[in-house]
């Protein structure tokens, strides 16, 4: 490990190539506005006044705070500018970074390790080197802090969550945060827009605030839905000083038939869920964002033969509906002047709520995320001996999907994927199946592992529990895709890592290698 | 980014013809189903003209859908064997201005909306915003 403490470390932007003569800005270690051009890092690494010798580093760059981004590894000895990239606007501020270049975060002998949460990439340059996307529309991802990143079309979607990919899904909810829009109505309340900073950090969060009558306090959005379909609807919303919040979905035409959930905004919690009519309640959830911001999802149905509802975000003083009466669904109280903001309301027909897509006057698609490995990545999975990591977290616990980690949609076989929360599988005529380690909470985290000798014998395991092993294998058909197969049965989660082998793995080295 | 709005008669008419454009739509699912590429095509989005647009009572509105079945192709690049397909409506270009590529159907899209449309691909014309 190389020793810091007498370093010193210069950076500053340049709007030049050439590494000649620096002349180096007043601020050292300081933040960037570098604007909306291409910019470049100006370097140099010095112990009092003598130059570093060339020990490799690593130079990574966090923009707007965000996860720290790999720019180079192989900063050299004196003074260097690099090029950083281009920034999204020139609002956004650049924090450079540098770190000693070391190789023990790699597993043993892996002749690829792709750590997407850690930024950290083997042994090449950059995640595109091994991972090529096609994806129509942009898209958001979260960070590990809570705040969402958006991501332009056709870019990895990588923050220090890591890899997300998801399949298609339409947003029907218009001016998803615009509330004070008139596609949106206000009940016993007043919108005021752009009062609070939205997850996105920008002050973009709207605020609804109740009136002084006894009434519902809501804001709404009157919206055609298809029949007899499940929905996920949600919102993001932080408490101002109204703490309670009932979100829901009911029809139009009676007023009669919906499901709904509370939350406790102070607490953090879902507090109560229901239905009225032939509403159907099938899920709700919290989850925490920067800021105080929660994003609160419930998930059901409203009623066979309604094609119109209501999108519903109703201020509540209290925390749970008291009898389940139709004023139960859209709670009536005495207001007080009290408030709450709102942002990114989304409705899907989906049994859970993927991530945020906003909406202007239309409802709006996140394309599907076509992730391939490509170069030698691709080589290392086709090879004759192969082992794969994969360590994943899946942004929902719903039931019955089948989640693929890794497969060929040519063949039709699948490395890994993982089914109902509890199996990792790999299928090749047969499937072989393993059961998640015992110490394991399905989907907050699980490693999963493959191995083959193509003629010889796989193996597969999950989270440290058995090795399953029989004499079948997998040969490629040449259209491998990370996260998907034949464009169906998508991931819906975060790649935390992806490790690979040119060899396989004993089942003991395999199992330990998955453990938590 | 390009979106190539298509239109056929109806969905399974389009599954049959985009067969001739596989490279780019999608993959032949045996002999009367074709699987999208959703990660660039979005099928069946409604279109209509803003103008023909009825304000109901309860505050709500009811669209006038154009007949037809339709879909948008998103690619990075101005492909002319797209432009020149006989299904297409027209094509307009995200990173515009100019923000049309080509339109077949006359300087009507001021009035024209459509629904859904991939995130990040708002136009300055008419309701496709």
């Amino acid at each position: 490990m190389t020793d810091l403490r007498q370093l010193h470390f210069r950076f500053r932007t340049d709007a030049g190539t050439a590494d000649a003569s620096p002349t180096w800005g007043a601020g050292e270690d300081v933040n960037y506005y570098p604007g909306t051009a291409n910019f470049r890092l100006r370097i140099g690494l010095r112990n009092a006044s003598t130059v570093v010798a060339a020990t490799p580093w690593e130079l990574y760059v966090s923009r707007n705070g965000d996860a720290y981004t790999p720019v180079t590894t192989t900063v050299a000895k004196g003074v260097q500018s690099v090029d950083a990239g281009a920034s999204a606007d020139d609002t956004q501020v650049l924090i450079p970074r540098l770190y000693p270049f070391t190789t023990d975060w790699i597993l043993s002998g892996a002749a690829i390790d792709l750590d997407f949460a850690g930024s950290r990439i083997y042994p090449g340059a950059s995640f595109t080197d091994y991972l090529s996307i096609t994806r129509a529309s942009t898209g958001y991802a979260k960070t590990a802090s809570g705040t969402l990143t958006s991501f332009s079309t056709n870019t990895l979607r990588i923050t220090d969550l890591g890899l997300l990919v998801e399949d298609a899904r339409t947003n029907i909810v218009l001016r998803s945060q615009e509330f004070d829009n008139a596609s949106w109505n206000a009940g016993s309340s007043t919108i005021t827009a752009n009062q609070a900073v939205a997850p996105d950090g920008t002050t973009t969060m709207d605020k609804l605030t109740e009136d002084t009558g006894t009434s519902q306090h809501i804001a709404y959005q009157q919206i055609t839905i298809t029949a007899n379909t499940t929905y996920a609807v949600s919102v993001f919303v932080k408490d101002v000083d109204r703490r309670y919040i009932q979100l829901s979905a009911g029809d139009q035409a009676t007023q009669t038939h919906a499901f709904y959930c509370y939350a406790d905004l102070q607490a953090g919690t879902i507090t109560d869920t229901g239905s009225t009519g032939s509403g159907t309640f099938t899920s709700a959830s919290i989850e925490a964002f920067t800021g105080g911001v929660y994003r609160i999802t419930v998930v059901g149905k409203v009623n066979a033969t309604d094609t119109v509802a209501f999108f519903i975000a109703a201020l509540s003083d209290r925390a749970t509906q008291a009898g389940g009466s139709l004023q139960a669904w859209r709670p009536s109280y005495t207001g007080t002047s009290k408030s709450m903001h709102l942002w990114g309301a989304q409705m899907e027909a989906a049994s859970f709520a993927s991530s945020y897509i906003p909406t202007s006057g239309t409802s709006a698609t996140r394309a599907a995320d076509s992730v391939t490995p490509i170069g030698s990545l691709e080589s290392v999975i086709a090879g004759t001996s192969m082992t794969s990591v994969v360590d994943f977290q899946s942004i929902t616990d719903a039931t019955g999907l089948t989640q693929t980690l890794i497969a060929d949609s040519n063949s039709g076989f699948t490395y890994l994927y993982s089914q109902s929360r509890t199996l990792a599988n790999s299928y090749s005529g047969v499937v072989l199946s393993a059961t998640l380690g015992s110490s394991l909470t399905a989907f907050i985290g699980a490693k999963f592992g493959y191995a083959q000798t193509i003629g010889t014998g796989r193996s597969v395991v999950a989270g440290g529990g058995t090795v399953a092993s029989d004499a079948g294998s997998i040969t490629s058909g040449g259209g491998l895709a990370i996260g998907n197969q034949s464009g169906a049965s998508y991931a819906y989660a975060y790649f935390r890592r992806m490790t690979m082998w040119n060899s396989k793995l004993a089942d003991a080295t395999l199992d330990a290698l998955t453990a938590p | 980014m390009i979106d190539y709005f298509l239109r056929w008669n109806n969905e399974a008419e389009a599954k049959l013809d985009a067969r001739r454009l596989a490279a780019y739509l999608g993959t032949p699912v045996g002999a009367n189903e074709f699987n999208w590429s959703l990660f660039r095509v979005l099928p069946n989005v409604q279109a209509w003209r803003p103008s023909q647009d009825v304000q109901n009572p309860d505050g709500s509105v009811t669209h006038t859908y154009l007949p037809g079945w339709f879909a948008i192709l998103a690619m990075d690049e101005v492909l002319q064997v797209i432009l020149n397909d006989g299904n297409l409506r027209f094509a307009l270009d995200r990173d515009g201005p100019p923000y049309v590529i080509k339109n077949n159907i006359g300087a009507v899209l001021q009035d024209l909306a459509v629904s859904p449309i991939f995130a990040g691909s708002h136009y300055p014309l008419g309701g496709i915003n």
